[in-house]
């Protein structure tokens, strides 16, 4: 009996040891939710986010963007910009080696940033590059690489000559696209960041191991990372749920209160540098000219409804393009307002017995369709507008909105590449390939210019503040709400900080149980 | 035999670069481009890529080389994942998939087996029926979400999904796989066992005062397999497509789901690459299941 016992014992440990065998168990490997498939792990031809928070473990550009959205040196000790804003000078850390051991010098960054811009790279963030000297012409197949405004006065010291003054070059210079980076196979390739690539497995992971070589800022504290694919928002939740992720990506759309009661402390929520908004066909009636008509739309729309109960997921109600940092009071829609939008829809020429007949894209999806469907509620309430949704698949979706022949009103939405509001205006130019909306404005393109060359922060500031101001004065686009970013993190898992680009290098995490001193 | 062999391989062939060639007007047809992007790329960068994968030559020349490098063993590059050929793509998820259908194929046989054989027994036939019934008619979408929230969620016994060394992970996806085609293969079998069983050959074992357990055994079920071996390539062809749903549900990186992303990103080579894949696979199960029916029932040949 004692020994039929003891068996059984024994098969229930076996069996038990074999199916609750769950990967955090094991060992302390750090496993994050990382959103889609990351599109390529080599910096420069990287476009996705989830490739670049990958990226920003396995490479150290001369600067990063840190918690507080600064702009500060990173494989560079320091940098500093001479008096014409012209010249930028990057002083590296010493010490610093690839992965292989070799050592890391200015040639390398500036071997780099020769890469990014040589148009046979196909670099899809190469464009962020140009106020290089010799930048544009090397892009357009023209120049040739030495010509570029790179000097190596030694091994520690890169100075980059402008075309232009760039307040924002340091911060462009964060991007994955300035990255260090020396060829290889995928498997042996050297990496200079606070980790090395240890395995990837397409759909799958991304497996990182600490790089012993490191010499930077910030040694990793966790042995082995692995980011996981997980597009899929509510599988990702799960996996959280069962104990497989120590941080998700994201949660799923509208369900914060429901989560925050079961997560609580677990749940971190903050203001992210990046807007949703509607645009506007400007290039066609109903909109083209129709000044009244689309301030119309905009006022009538009770912005704090829609994301205290729509979108529902802690986002900022926005009447502007660039999110306020940090996060600030949020405007609401008093009875004048919806006043005002009835005088302008009568105004633009429509009324009660002509009611306006709308068509509203947006991509396939659950949250998108949910603000279109709040959208039109509001429209059709305050107005009468008679709105049509249609949805399309991403691709079909993206590829209409930049030809701008059959939209009316659509989806938009920019994740800054950088903290500087020039990030989400700069697409509102008139010759830019992110202008879909169509928005011609002579006086806006010269504020632009004029302030992506100003050196005096508050000259800048300033500039700015008008470019947007005219922007939204001429209603060009339908402001809705400012992002946010949104996470569970594991109780186990320390030094988690909100980030307005949601940047959330590894270096910065450790297991609380760890000596949290590096 | 070897002619009719030979034919059968043209057929295989033929109907494949049918696919292929339906496949590639489809992707072609279908709006928006493998670079449309939220972030369009400068379009100096855009011509560029399309001038280095050849998409700015007229369509026949793009099927041409394609064919072509297809038939040097060439899949071609991936265009949303550079870092990888078509080839380096499939390599790791075919395995996976074929893995798992064929694990979810073997328990789904084991299972319908035993369980087509307890027909003869008063009582369980409408149980059976019923249980067939119930396997067909849930959904894998359902059925996944279900067993993640029991197993996964609230018991915590088994992972929610993901890939790794951890066998656990193989569990539930198999679970998802065999209910339905199990259901298909108890529906078959039990049907033929119906017929088996109010046949002459069971009333002959009787009159010779065989035990029930070896009447249904020895004789029924025999005959009850040709009908269920005729499901099987329809079972495992269901087994290789449906793996989609239950890839992607649980987030494993196998061909179904390479597929899917692939179509969503217009990655056209990968598309087609994955495609052919499939297509060769449906073609050999179905002439390994014409053999394996010939085998199993000489009539069909001798008929022939």
């Amino acid at each position: 009996m004692v020994c039929a016992m003891a068996f059984k014992h024994l098969i229930q440990r076996l069996l038990l040891g074999l199916i609750l065998s769950t990967p955090l168990a094991a060992e302390p490997v750090l496993e994050r939710g990382n959103g889609p498939e990351p599109d390529s792990l080599d910096p420069h031809r990287a476009q996705g986010l989830s490739a670049h928070q990958i990226l920003r473990d396995l490479y150290e550009g001369l600067t990063r963007i840190d918690a507080n959205g600064h702009t500060v040196p990173a494989a560079a000790e320091r940098f500093e910009v001479d008096e014409s804003g012209l010249r930028w000078c990057f002083v590296l850390r010493t010490g610093l080696r690839w992965s292989d051991g070799q050592a890391l010098t200015s040639a390398d960054f500036a071997a780099a940033l020769r890469r990014a811009l040589d148009p046979n790279t196909l670099a899809p963030y190469a464009s962020l590059l140009e106020p290089l000297r010799g930048a544009p012409e090397m892009l357009s197949g023209a120049g040739d690489a030495a010509s570029l405004g790179l000097q190596m006065p030694d091994e520690q010291t890169l100075c980059t000559e402008l075309q232009r003054p760039t307040p924002d070059w340091a911060a462009r210079l964060a991007l994955p696209v300035a990255m260090p980076f020396r060829d290889g196979e995928l498997d042996q390739r050297p990496f200079n960041g606070p980790y090395v690539l240890e395995a990837a497995r397409p759909q799958s992971h991304v497996l990182l191991r600490r790089n012993a070589a490191y010499a930077g800022s910030r040694p990793a504290r966790i042995e082995r990372v692995r980011f996981h694919v997980t597009p899929d928002a509510a599988a990702e939740l799960n996996r959280y749920a069962a104990g497989e992720l120590h941080l998700t990506e994201t949660l799923p759309p509208g369900q914060l209160a429901g989560l925050r009661e079961r997560y609580a402390e677990q749940i971190r929520v903050g203001p992210a540098y990046a807007s949703y908004y509607y645009g506007y066909n400007l290039t066609k009636p109903p909109f083209a000219g129709n000044l009244a008509l689309r301030q119309a739309l905009s006022l009538a729309l009770d912005r704090e409804v829609l994301t205290r109960y729509i979108s529902a997921g802690g986002e900022l109600p926005l009447n502007r393009l660039v999110p306020p940092l940090p996060s600030a009071a949020a405007g609401d829609v008093p009875a004048q307002q919806r006043e005002l939008a009835k005088q302008r829809y009568r105004q633009a020429g429509y009324g009660e017995h002509n009611p306006l007949r709308v068509e509203l894209r947006y991509n396939t999806g659950l949250s998108h369709r949910r603000m279109a469907l709040a959208v039109a509620a509001q429209w059709r309430e305050v107005l009468g507008v008679q709105t049509v949704l249609r949805h399309e698949e991403w691709k079909v979706f993206v590829s209409n909105r930049r030809a701008r022949r059959v939209t009316e009103v659509f989806r938009a939405g920019w994740v800054a590449d950088y903290v500087d509001p020039i990030s989400f205006l700069e697409g509102f130019v008139s010759d830019s390939p992110l202008n879909a909306v169509g928005y011609r404005s002579e006086d806006y393109d010269r504020l632009i210019r004029r302030a992506g060359a100003e050196i005096v922060p508050s000259e800048r500031a300033k500039l700015v503040h008008q470019a947007e101001a005219l922007l939204l004065a001429d209603q060009a686009i339908l402001p809705i709400y400012a992002y946010t970013s949104k996470h569970l993190v594991s109780p186990a898992l320390c030094g988690f900080q909100i980030h307005p680009l949601d940047h959330h290098p590894s270096a910065e995490l450790y297991f609380c149980d760890q000596e949290s001193a590096p | 035999m070897m002619v009719a062999l030979g034919k059968r391989l043209a057929a295989s062939g033929l109907a494949i670069l049918t696919v292929l060639l339906l496949s590639f007007a489809l992707l072609k047809l279908a709006p928006g481009g493998p670079f449309d992007n939220e972030r369009d790329a400068p379009v100096a960068v855009i011509e560029r890529l399309e001038a280095q994968y050849g998409l700015d030559r007229p369509w026949p020349e793009q099927l041409g080389s394609y064919l072509a490098g297809v038939l040097r063993g060439d899949l071609g590059p991936s265009y949303q994942y550079p870092d990888y050929s078509v080839a380096e793509l499939i390599a790791p998820a075919l395995p996976l998939t074929l893995g798992l259908g064929g694990s979810a194929l073997l328990i789904a046989i084991a299972l319908a087996l035993p369980l087509a054989a307890m027909a003869g027994v008063r009582g369980w036939r409408t149980v059976l029926h019923t249980l067939a019934a119930a396997l067909l008619t849930v959904p894998k979408f359902v059925l996944a979400p279900l067993l993640i929230l029991l197993f996964a969620v609230q018991l915590q016994w088994l992972p929610a999904g993901g890939w790794g060394s951890d066998p656990a992970q193989w569990v539930l996806p198999v679970i998802t796989l065999v209910a339905p085609q199990l259901g298909v293969l108890l529906s078959a079998l039990l049907q033929g066992m119906d017929q088996a069983l109010a046949g002459d050959a069971v009333a002959a074992a009787r009159a010779r005062g065989l035990s029930e357990r070896r009447i249904r055994w020895r004789h029924a079920l025999p005959l009850a397999l040709p009908l269920a071996a005729a499901c099987l390539p329809t079972v495992a062809i269901a087994l290789l497509t449906g793996s989609a749903i239950v890839e992607q549900v649980f987030g494993l990186p196998g061909l179904g789901r390479l597929l899917v992303q692939a179509a969503i990103n217009r990655d056209y080579t990968l598309v087609l690459g994955c495609v052919l894949t499939v297509a060769v696979i449906v073609a050999a199960v179905n002439l390994l299941a014409e053999a394996i029916t010939r085998w199993l029932d000489p009539r069909i040949s001798a008929g022939q």
